[in-house]
């Protein structure tokens, strides 16, 4: 650490705004979420007013005790010598509860300064918090902040910087003296080379018995047995066990902090507490979820819709017939290309590759930027004003019920903008039963990547008029392909055991912050700008290569040269025999055609890139996936729409992108446990598409081998579903639920 | 094949190569949400908290700690 650099560790209780702080000081733009855990591990960065100021937001904990990663993390990270002051945040409005955390971080030793945050809504509230009083028996500097209005900061660093001078800090709260006595005779039994800023937090953390702590010490045997001889007395006279005594001290602490420095204005019921009532009502709280997320999908998508209007734009315009501005013409981007290619002399082959590969593919995909925007929107305003937060209570009792956990249902809503977020969301699940099940069932969850592939589905299946109502009946197959597997999964021996128990702290109601819900919006639209000029780039080159390419009556080469312009040849080309070669495998699902194969094939590199690959394929290049030539197209090559449902559904449930395989990879730790997550998403895909074909082929009056097979496997799954949950699921999981949450079993 | 040709082919092949040794050299993490706009993809494969695992981060945070 060089010496001139000030390091200042973020610490506080899970969703307390510090990665908003964190954002705030530093000017970057990490993931701020409304809910626990969303901090995976510690982040960096430097101050943006000062840049000999690194900042590191810690994961959110509730205490020191090391049971959790996070508080592994954050007390590794605090306890290792490295940061020169902590901010220790804490939420104003849930001072009681904040406080315990605090008390411990003051105990550390290191220098601390106290932020009050979202004093905005204390003052709302009408509480007063006498911030003298209550730094005088912290013994740490006290400040007010609102770090979503960025209020209070200067005032917070220039106090962190004033407090990193004194090298360290004394605790000025005093437990009950037959404790303090205690805790003096185990100070006095340390090792000299324990600090003296330290002895405190050390004889707190020997007195609780924490393993970590006694480790780290390494006492003298004869040290070590006193200690236990101390602690053993003072539990016999306190009848209760070391830890719980000293978390009772604690909170008489707190009782007396917030007597002395907090006058709670007279209680009335707050607007959050008013909405609430209605939005996580017993009864009403999932039909108002199931409106919301119908009313978001059905925005984003529907014909009239902003998103739509500015998409029909990139397809007609930008990508079609060329626009006006201020009254000067200008050409398509298609035909710009194609014009200067012309002029530039380029061959057939080259022309191909450039408007038929790159532009098509690529201009697919971007056409869909209008919808994602609004999509996107629209979703992080819910998060950020605190709605989606409210979903997992909500769904807590709907998995409850189950005997899932509502906690699975936070990474679902993470992956609703990604999947590796989501995936990375599960370390927040003690059980590792749980947690492992969750990892394999979040990505049924429709990402944005997913919503070009929903666009071009309602579009071959309905057209545009109707297309409002398509979009969501796709997301509630996510949440019901999650909720179905988790059921089925519980009663299995592999993942039995009880839900993991859910508490969650529920923000308070507010219209985000302008900054933070752009930097929400932004981060997923550039990053999808950012994945069509890169991945889908190169896979559509390569897809353009392998479809142009291929042997004619024996000779290799550019099919449309050698088969003399023969229309269809890319029946002949390198895709299509490797579509051919493994189609067969989707031959019950109503969809075997080497077109669709490959385009399933594709949607591994990336979702999106589906509907660029179709768009290569059949040759619709200047088409975006809004196109009606495209949707046409693409519905030629099924021969119902049960089949065009079929390959949507299984190419929305199976196997997600690699970036997230990837991610699961990294959180099952194990080759096998990931075989088995892939392995599961892709047989319940193809297992969905094929009851949804051969039951819409029965409709018909379609009767086969495989729709026999079809009702088994739904007699099947009924049966897993509403069979009573075997006598044995509930009784092993109690050594489980302790054990490290991490991706490593 | 004309010079155009070329200098498009090559410009076409340049381009796919630079996605390649991105993937290469970030992982996975070049196509996750964050799209490299995070910390993490400065400092090449395997930085990523994504492809770690909480576990390892755990014990690389807890390295060193007396």
């Amino acid at each position: 650490m060089a010496a001139s650099q000030l390091h200042v560790a973020l610490a506080g209780n899970p969703n307390c705004g510090k990665t908003t702080l964190f954002n705030l000081l530093t000017g970057q733009n990490g993931y701020v979420g409304n809910w626990p855990g969303v901090t995976v591990e510690k982040k960096e960065a430097r101050l943006s007013s000062d840049a000999s100021v690194i900042v590191t937001d810690l994961p959110g904990i509730y205490s020191l005790s090391p049971y959790s990663p996070e508080e592994v993390v954050s007390r590794d990270y605090l306890m290792s010598g490295e940061p020169d002051v902590v901010i220790q945040l804490l939420d104003a409005t849930n001072l009681e509860r904040n406080l315990y955390l605090a008390l411990q971080v003051v105990e550390c030793g290191l220098p601390v300064v106290v932020a009050l945050n979202m004093a905005d809504l204390v003052e709302k509230n009408g509480d007063k918090i006498d911030t003298d009083a209550l730094s005088k028996r912290l013994g740490a500097p006290v400040v007010m902040i609102s770090a979503l209005r960025n209020t209070g900061i200067d005032e917070l660093i220039a106090a962190a910087k004033r407090a990193a001078a004194a090298k360290h800090a004394v605790p000025e709260h005093k437990f009950d003296s037959a404790i303090e006595d205690v805790l003096d005779k185990i100070e006095k039994l340390l090792p000299a080379s324990v600090p003296a800023s330290k002895r405190r937090y050390y004889a707190v953390k020997l007195f609780e018995r924490d393993e970590a702590a006694t480790k780290l010490i390494n006492p003298t045997k004869e040290a070590a047995a006193a200690i236990e001889q101390i602690i053993a007395q003072c539990e016999a006279d306190c009848d209760d066990d070391a830890e719980s005594i000293i978390a009772g001290e604690r909170y008489a602490v707190i009782a007396h902090i917030m007597d002395a420095c907090v006058k709670k204005a007279p209680s009335k019921m707050s607007v959050s507490e008013k909405i609430d009532r209605v939005v996580t009502n017993r009864i009403l709280g999932l039909p108002i979820f199931v409106l919301i997320m119908w009313a978001v999908y059905s925005i984003a998508t529907s014909a009239d819709a902003f998103g739509t209007a500015g998409t029909d734009w990139v397809n007609d315009c930008l990508f079609g017939d060329g626009f006006e501005l201020f009254g000067m013409a200008f050409p398509s981007i298609p035909g710009a290309i194609e014009g200067m290619l012309a002029a530039a002399g380029a061959s057939e082959l080259v022309t191909s590759l450039v408007l038929d590969g790159i532009v098509a593919g690529v201009g697919a995909v971007l056409g869909f930027i209008p919808q994602m925007f609004v999509l996107f929107v629209l979703l992080s305003f819910l998060e950020d004003c605190g709605y989606l937060a409210r979903v997992a209570f909500v769904m807590d009792r709907v998995f409850r019920r189950f005997g899932l956990s509502g906690k699975s249902f936070i990474p679902m809503l993470v992956a609703t903008g990604c999947g590796v977020p989501g995936v990375l969301a599960t370390k927040t699940i003690e059980n590792e039963k749980d947690r492992r099940m969750t990892v394999m069932t979040t990505t049924f969850i429709p990402c944005g990547a997913k919503l070009p592939v929903i666009a071009l589905l309602m579009g071959a299946l309905v057209g545009d008029g109707e297309a409002g109502w398509i979009s969501p009946l796709f997301y509630f197959l996510g949440v019901i392909a999650v909720i179905v597997s988790g059921v089925m999964l519980k009663k299995t021996k592999l993942f039995a055991g009880r839900p993991t128990p859910f508490v969650m702290e529920l923000p308070a109601y507010h219209f985000p912050s302008l900054r933070s819900w752009w930097l929400h919006i932004w981060e997923r639209v550039s990053a999808y700008i950012k994945k069509a000029f890169t991945i889908i780039f190169a896979s559509t080159v390569v897809v353009w290569f392998l479809m142009n390419f291929g042997v004619y009556e024996g000779a290799f080469g550019f099919l449309p040269e050698i088969t003399g312009g023969l229309e269809e040849f890319t029946s002949y080309s390198i895709l299509a025999m490797i579509g051919t070669a493994i189609g067969w495998v989707f031959i019950p699902l109503g969809f075997s055609s080497w077109e669709t194969t490959a385009m399933s094939i594709s949607g591994l590199v990336a979702k999106e890139n589906l509907v660029g690959i179709a768009s290569t394929i059949l040759a619709v290049g200047d088409d975006t996936g809004l196109s009606p030539e495209l949707w046409q197209a693409f519905g030629g090559l099924f021969p119902t729409a049960g089949a065009i449902a079929a390959f949507g559904a299984f190419n929305l449930l199976c196997a997600p992108c690699f970036a997230a395989m990837g991610t699961i990879r990294a959180q099952m730790n194990s080759a096998k446990w990931t075989a088995i997550a892939i392995g599961y998403e892709c047989g319940f895909a193809w297992i969905v598409g094929l009851m949804i074909n051969q039951f819409y082929l029965l409709a018909q009056g379609v009767f086969s081998v495989w729709t026999v097979v079809a009702i088994v496997i739904a007699a099947l799954m009924l049966f897993q579903i509403f069979r009573p949950m075997p006598h044995w699921a509930w009784d092993d999981d109690r050594a489980e639920v302790k054990a490290p949450a991490g991706a490593a079993a | 094949m004309g010079i155009a040709d070329i200098i498009i082919l090559a410009l076409v092949a340049a381009g796919v190569i630079a996605v390649i040794l991105r993937a290469r050299k970030k992982g996975a993490c070049a196509d996750c949400a964050q799209g490299c706009s995070c910390d993490h993809a400065k400092h090449g494969a395997g930085a990523c908290p994504a492809l770690k695992g909480v576990d390892r981060v755990a014990d690389e945070l807890g390295c060193g700690v007396r």
